[in-house]
């Protein structure tokens, strides 16, 4: 019953709307007026309106960004994400800059040169100088950019890893694991025809290496220390996204990828800075299926002692298995 | 040769060979797919403001689409999102755009009776139909549509153990994918040789308007482009139903090991993105050529720097063959590779800033005719200066680490060819509706549509950007699993409510469109006085265009407000008077 | 009235700036089109071959048959394939020849035998994916590695041989791994050499295979092939099949095209055009299968 009445609701509607249109045409063709034609006063007001709203679009970024100012991330907290923010912060004023500039120009210039039927426009079909400027302007500002650009990724990519405590993330369809190589500091041999049930991360058993790997649900590094993640998932593309360390790498079943970085804040720290609430955390950013927006784990930056502590209470594989025997 | 064979009913709206009739029909079925990606929209953008909780537009979707609390299914939204990207970028913006305009203006423009052959063209248009239809009948087959994003990257995309939608709906989307590149590249080939081969005496390259241009540089582009995408799909059929191991390695899912071994899904990525990335330079070059047509037009000025123009658009369709790896920065890609891609990106930022500048030179000194199509035209500027200011950040490689994959990439690219891609559209529709179909569509409806639309527009895409810097994810169901994210809700919210009523605004349009073909006010031949060889066929629009011989080309497009003349505008085929020289 | 303007070389419009036809016109871009096609599969190709080189299959040691001749054969047949194909493309050269000449007995002729070169190629195609499903000498997939083959000490050697099994008995043959682990057992002379090309003792042979093996692999299918890696033979078929089937459509093409010579259409029409833009496609299928060949089989 209710569909019929929404459906006659429109259905008048439609037909209002037939009938005020039709009015106002034949209203026009009473006064010899082309009602469609673009007038003068038209001109006037659209010209108008393109300043006012023009602007008020401006008016609206601007309060967009000191509305929301407060929601974005916190600075980063690894050494490579410190050079992230400077190249983000110059990025950003950039193209602000530019932005503030042109997008006016194009509004003032609609009001300014509204048309009407007394004016002709000026017939300039080019000039070489100014394309040239304005080519070889950007050219310069952005071979700047590239430049900056290419140093900042750089040194976020090539980071030499031989003191870096290796961490294993690994990523299924819909959870992170992470395992810890152990007092050898050597992850034990790992393929994945050999996942089961009971051995999550596929590890191959009979690997010396592995006896001592540690496998967690929450990941615990030290502050200042280098770290590298190393990264394998099981199933589809999936992409481990830590937003507060500005890391991001996809992991990608049969190929594996890792990301080198230093955090520089503890959680405790941070917790000062942005409020008690704040935690580290790991979140899935490649669509993986249907849990896609509920994948996290936690990581935590800690003191080395907090950090050994927590280390020595976590299981390694042997004993795991120990204990299931 | 006007007319001189008798048509039926079937031979002039159906199965026609007739380019204008054609480009009506691509129009058609672009805006109707538009209303169903656009109504996909709406609904998850309920889900997002009101997470989890039941809607009445839910009631639009098949049933099992929601859970027994009236909830949207997780898997569901991914399967609209995944249509929502697929229709838009695909049939609305690829065969709405191009197909319309291409078909309707190349002949018309360069003086010739029809596409070189209206057989292919028709076919064109017959596969571009068929794909719709599969691509329809998916969203209702068990398991829904495909659902791993428009971008539908293995595993995800072969493995229907890992989403429902990755089976019957996957292999629909492939076959219909498949029909359409190969409508769009008979599409293509058509509109290359004739604008090659058929341009009627006069109409040298350096006298065609910048539309034209586009047009040729985005029909080749597909042709480079699409046939990758063509073996793209076919390698993901044979990995999906033949076990073959293309792009899969090393999976297990749902406790079972399978046999693929030795494939990369980052082989996917390279050919897809091969594709993917001339593919938003084939959406934007036909926007950007009609939005060089109108201002110019409208400015009652010559297009600034025509030679810069065209020479910005062969440079934008060279580079965007180099620079497909930006899609990829985060794949674990050698470091160096990332450097190449990140320097070609950034190098695209020139050719477009200089066709910015020359249209803002443009509007300097103009004599500007607000008509609909100008506001929506000028508005596609604004846009392109946004959405390319904020592919500045993307594009490098550096900053991409963190904003890759989130909300800001969701706002760069629904700004630029969201806005930017579908102002030129519908400049375009508004700018030549009268040629298409002899009335005028209402201006005052037109105006209240512009400025909704407008203001909306920027309301649902500009603060995308500041949820993208909170590290918002993209195409998550909902954010109140993480709370670093509790407070964005209200961001949330605002986008949703721009976007419903952006929708509604659109209904406007709906109406002035469908009212003005039937019950318009009739059009005169040359309504916008423009210099284009279009407006000098008859307004009843006869097969072959121009009743008499085809006209002669004197002057290049531009000549607006020249000074010496009578009016503010010369037709391309009035002559040079004694002592005038051509301007180019 | 009289243009002043002085356009130099500019065309002045109307049909054919570029000498061609639009028929033509079309044909060449339909096949810079098919071109791209076929470079994303090479593409591809050479993508996923690369990420292997160590354990990648060496075609002289794959295709080593040759049709009613016994013995081994590296690569003769697919060269023989080629020069037939090259041939073909030559006589299309003449057809479309005669065709400028107007010389319709001619051309029925030379089109007939690119046709039979045609079919040869295809029949050939398909003797060689005949032989490549079936097998040669067999091998062993593994766990951890790639297939694995049997060697009498650093000589590859076969399943077959191994196993004292006639290939060529009629009979659909099965092993499995602990047959394979007890004929090494008993005959000590036989060895494992491995996917990266390493041989191993029998000894170690035995215990490498009874933790690692899965299964014998006699053969070849999409899923996995006695060769070595998976990607070799899924390449191998989705490759010279997709050319097989532009060979194919070359085929009924160039058919429907001799017919109409020989019923006097394109005397009628005045020009065999026709014969040029087919001829066109022909060579276009002949230079892919060149870099076919070059890049599957030498490389």
């Amino acid at each position: 019953m209710t569909n019929i009445l929404i459906a006659l609701v429109v259905l008048l509607a439609i037909v209002t709307l037939v009938q005020l249109t039709r009015v106002s045409e034949l209203l026009g063709e009473l006064k010899k007026q082309d009602v469609n034609e673009v007038t003068d006063e038209d001109n006037k007001t659209q010209g108008f309106l393109m300043l006012i709203i023009g602007m008020g679009f401006l008016v609206f970024v601007i309060w967009q960004m000191i509305e929301w100012n407060h929601l974005l991330l916190p600075e980063a907290a690894s050494v490579h994400g410190q050079e992230i923010d400077v190249l983000m912060r110059f990025s950003m004023t950039l193209i602000l800059v530019v932005f503030f500039i042109v997008t006016p120009m194009l509004f003032y210039f609609s009001y300014r040169y509204r048309g009407n039927k007394q004016n002709t426009a000026y017939f300039l079909v080019h000039n070489n100088k100014l394309e040239f400027i304005w080519t070889i302007i950007p050219t310069i500002v952005l071979t700047g950019v590239i430049i900056f650009g290419l140093k900042t990724w750089d040194k976020a990519m090539n980071v030499d890893t031989s003191d870096s405590q290796e961490i294993e993330v690994f990523v299924k369809q819909f959870q992170w694991l992470a395992r810890f190589p152990g007092e050898d500091n050597i992850l034990g041999k790992s393929n994945f025809q050999l996942i089961t049930p009971t051995n999550v991360l596929g590890i191959d058993e009979e690997d010396l290496n592995a006896e001592d790997d540690k496998i967690v649900r929450e990941v615990h590094l030290v502050v200042n220390e280098p770290v590298v993640l190393k990264f394998r998932s099981q199933d589809v593309i999936h992409s481990a996204f830590l937003p507060h360390f500005r890391v991001q790498m996809n992991c990608v079943p049969g190929l594996s990828t890792q990301f080198a970085f230093t955090p520089t804040k503890t959680t405790a720290q941070m917790k000062k800075e942005e409020g008690e609430d704040f935690e580290y955390v790991l979140l899935c950013n490649k669509i993986c299926g249907a849990a896609h927006y509920n994948m996290q784990m936690r990581f935590v930056v800690e003191t080395q002692e907090e950090y050994d502590l927590w280390l020595a209470k976590q299981k390694t594989i042997s004993d795991k298995l120990l204990t299931q025997k | 040769m006007s007319g001189h064979h008798n048509e039926t009913f079937i031979t002039k709206y159906i199965f026609s060979q007739d380019h204008k009739m054609i480009a009506k029909q691509f129009l058609i079925t672009g805006m109707i797919m538009a209303i169903l990606g656009m109504l996909m929209s709406a609904v998850f953008r309920v889900q997002l403001a009101n997470p989890g909780e039941s809607s009445i537009l839910y009631n639009l979707l098949p049933g099992g689409w929601v859970n027994e609390l009236g909830a949207l299914s997780p898997d569901k939204y991914l399967a609209l999102v995944t249509m929502h990207g697929t229709i838009l970028v695909f049939w609305v913006l690829t065969a709405g755009l191009s197909g319309t305009f291409a078909n309707f203006l190349i002949p018309l423009q360069i003086g010739a009776r029809d596409m070189a052959s209206g057989f292919l063209n028709m076919l064109s248009y017959w596969f571009f139909f068929i794909a719709t239809v599969i691509l329809v009948w998916s969203i209702y087959v068990e398991g829904g549509p495909a659902s791993g994003g428009w971008t539908i990257y293995p595993p995800l995309s072969a493995l229907p153990q890992a989403i429902p939608g990755s089976g019957t709906g996957m292999t629909l989307w492939l076959i219909s994918i498949t029909l359409f590149v190969v409508g769009s590249l008979l599409g293509g080939l058509n509109y290359i040789v004739t604008i090659l081969n058929l341009r009627t005496k006069g109409m040298s390259m350096q006298r065609l308007p910048l539309t034209v241009w586009a047009l040729l540089v985005t029909a080749i582009l597909g042709v480079l482009s699409f046939p990758v995408l063509l073996s793209c799909g076919l390698l993901l059929v044979f990995d999906r139903s033949f076990g073959t191991s293309f792009y899969l390695s090393d999976i297990v899912v749902n406790g079972e090991v399978l046999h693929h071994l030795g494939g990369s899904p980052i082989l996917f990525e390279h050919l897809f993105w091969f594709l993917g990335h001339p593919e938003v330079y084939i959406i934007l070059l036909p926007a950007l050529g009609i939005i060089s047509e109108v201002i110019s037009v409208n400015a009652r000025k010559p297009i600034f720097g025509y030679k810069a123009m065209v020479a910005s658009i062969l440079v934008i369709g060279f580079l965007s063959f180099i620079v497909w790896g930006h899609h990829m920065f985060m794949t674990g890609m050698n470091p160096f590779l990332g450097s190449v891609f990140t320097f070609t990106t950034l190098l695209i930022a020139i050719p477009s800033a200089v066709k910015v500048f020359n249209y803002l030179a443009t509007l300097w000194r103009a004599n500007i005719r607000f008509t609909p199509a100008m506001l929506f035209a000028i508005a596609g500027v604004s846009a392109f200066i946004t959405g390319g200011l904020t592919g500045l950040i993307l594009g490098d490689s550096a900053l991409d680490i963190n904003v890759h994959d989130t909300y800001f990439v969701v706002g760069h690219f629904h700004i630029v060819m969201g806005l930017s891609a579908i102002y030129g559209m519908l400049a375009g529709v508004y700018h030549w509706f009268p040629k298409m179909y002899g009335k005028m569509m209402n201006k005052n409806l037109g105006y209240v549509h512009f400025w909704g639309t407008f203001i909306c527009a920027y309301g649902v895409f500009f603060p995308m950007h500041f949820l993208g810097l909170a590290g918002l994810p993209r195409r998550y169901y909902e954010n109140t699993a993480f709370p670093m994210f509790d407070g964005l809700t209200d961001i949330n919210s605002i986008i949703t409510f721009f976007a419903l009523s952006g929708a509604v605004v659109q209904v406007i349009f709906l109406f002035n469109f469908i009212y003005s073909i039937f019950k318009g006010t009739k059009t005169v031949q040359n309504p916008w006085k423009s210099n284009t060889l279009e407006w000098t066929t008859p307004i009843e629009r006869i097969h072959g265009n121009w009743p008499g011989d085809l006209p002669s080309v004197h002057r290049w497009a531009y000549d607006y407000s020249k000074p010496g003349a009578e009016e503010d505008f010369i037709l391309q085929t009035v002559p040079l008077k004694e002592g005038e020289k051509e301007e180019h | 009235m009289q243009e002043k303007t002085d356009y130099g070389k500019a065309w002045q419009g109307g049909d054919k700036p570029y000498a061609a036809s639009y028929g033509k016109l079309m044909m060449w871009f339909f096949l810079i089109t098919d071109t791209l096609t076929f470079s994303a599969f090479l593409a591809a190709y050479g993508f996923s071959r690369f990420k292997y080189p160590d354990v990648w299959p060496v075609p002289e040691d794959v295709f080593t048959h040759f049709p009613f001749i016994s013995g081994e054969h590296p690569l003769l047949f697919v060269a023989l394939m080629t020069f037939i194909l090259i041939m073909s493309s030559v006589t299309m050269v003449l057809a479309v020849n005669y065709g400028h000449k107007m010389q319709k007995n001619k051309v029925i002729l030379w089109l007939s035998l690119t046709i039979v070169g045609g079919c040869i190629f295809l029949g050939s195609q398909a003797w060689e994916w005949g032989h490549f499903i079936h097998g040669d000498k067999g091998g062993i997939d593994t766990k951890t590695e790639f297939v694995v083959h049997i060697a009498e000490g650093e000589d590859l050697s076969s399943v077959y041989s191994l196993m004292d099994a006639d290939k060529y008995d009629g009979t659909h043959h099965h092993f499995t791994v602990d047959q394979i682990i007890d004929n090494l057992i008993k005959k000590s002379e036989y060895n494992i050499r491995k996917a990266d090309r390493q041989y191993l003792s029998n000894k170690e042979s035995i215990e490498y295979l009874k933790k690692n093996g899965t299964q014998v692999l006699l053969g070849a299918n999409l899923e996995n092939n006695e060769y070595g890696h998976r990607l070799f033979a899924d390449y191998f078929f989705f490759i010279t099949g997709f050319h097989g089937f532009h060979v194919f459509s070359g085929v009924v093409i160039l058919i429907i095209i001799l017919i109409n010579v020989i019923k006097g259409t394109y005397e009628r029409r005045g020009h065999y055009e026709m014969i040029e833009k087919v001829g066109l496609y022909w060579h276009f299928v002949d230079l892919v299968w060149v870099f076919v060949f070059t890049f599957f089989y030498l490389v």
